[in-house]
């Protein structure tokens, strides 16, 4: 059976945004889909090693469950991706240096992510 | 038959009900919609959330969540959600899924839209 294709854009870096595209990249990628994970305006954060995932106003809450329920951490998930061949991308960027960045992603303009979502069984953004 | 298959993924219970409004309009016009709540969005699939809301905005969340629910709506709660280690009190009708659940259901959908 021909693999899904799916492309994930995450356009945030708070605490719950971060979270979903990573769940849907890695849910896919272990069901055998091929993946792309794209980070795009603040969501490009998460990529950094210095990233630390910090909820939005009135849900800080959610800090100290994600804690206590033991999920792992943002950086774990990313980790965890790669691991299971989820592609990496940064979206209109000009990074001379990317060696803040946890994993290398390779730059690509917008229309190439979109090109690609074009042709996928799955394009969701976060 | 439904025209279009909608997908929303909400990952914040503060935009819980403008997506509620806006499914139980999308169905009146003959349109299928599958609602996932994740992370503080699954708060308002939990009856202890609803019973302690204090600000509503002229809303009742818990209605909305009924509306939804009788006009074919289908609401899932991540099966690996924070909430549950907290003994997570689903609302009737609402279910637990996981990412799988999610994938098949949006394989298959016209859009998925996240909030």
């Amino acid at each position: 059976m021909e693999s899904k294709k799916v492309v994930v854009l995450a356009l945030h870096d708070e605490l719950e945004s971060a979270y979903p595209p990573l769940n849907i990249a890695v849910g896919a990628a272990s069901s055998g889909a091929d993946v792309i994970l794209a980070f795009s305006r603040s969501g490009v954060n998460i990529l950094d090693k210095r990233y630390i995932p910090i909820p939005s106003e009135g849900i800080e809450y959610l800090s100290n469950a994600i804690h206590d329920f033991n999920v792992p951490t943002i950086h774990e998930m990313l980790e965890i991706a790669v691991e299971m061949g989820v592609q990496l991308y940064v979206v209109d960027l000009d990074i001379d240096d990317e060696s803040n960045f946890i994993y290398p992603a390779e730059q690509v303009p917008i229309k190439w992510i979109l090109n690609e979502a074009v042709s996928a069984d799955l394009f969701v953004h976060f | 038959m439904a025209n279009k298959k909608f997908i929303y993924f909400v990952s914040l219970s503060s935009n819980a009900t403008y997506v509620l409004k806006q499914s139980i309009e999308m169905v009146k016009q003959h349109n299928e919609v599958v609602l996932f709540f994740d992370l503080d969005g699954a708060r308002v699939l939990d009856q202890r959330y609803l019973k302690k809301l204090d600000r509503t905005h002229g809303t009742d969340l818990a209605l909305l969540l009924k509306l939804a629910l009788e006009s074919g709506i289908k609401l899932y709660g991540c099966q690996m959600n924070v909430l549950i280690a907290d003994g997570l009190e689903l609302v009737d009708g609402a279910e637990l899924a996981g990412v799988v659940t999610f994938l098949e259901l949006a394989y298959t959908a016209d859009a998925v839209l996240s909030y």
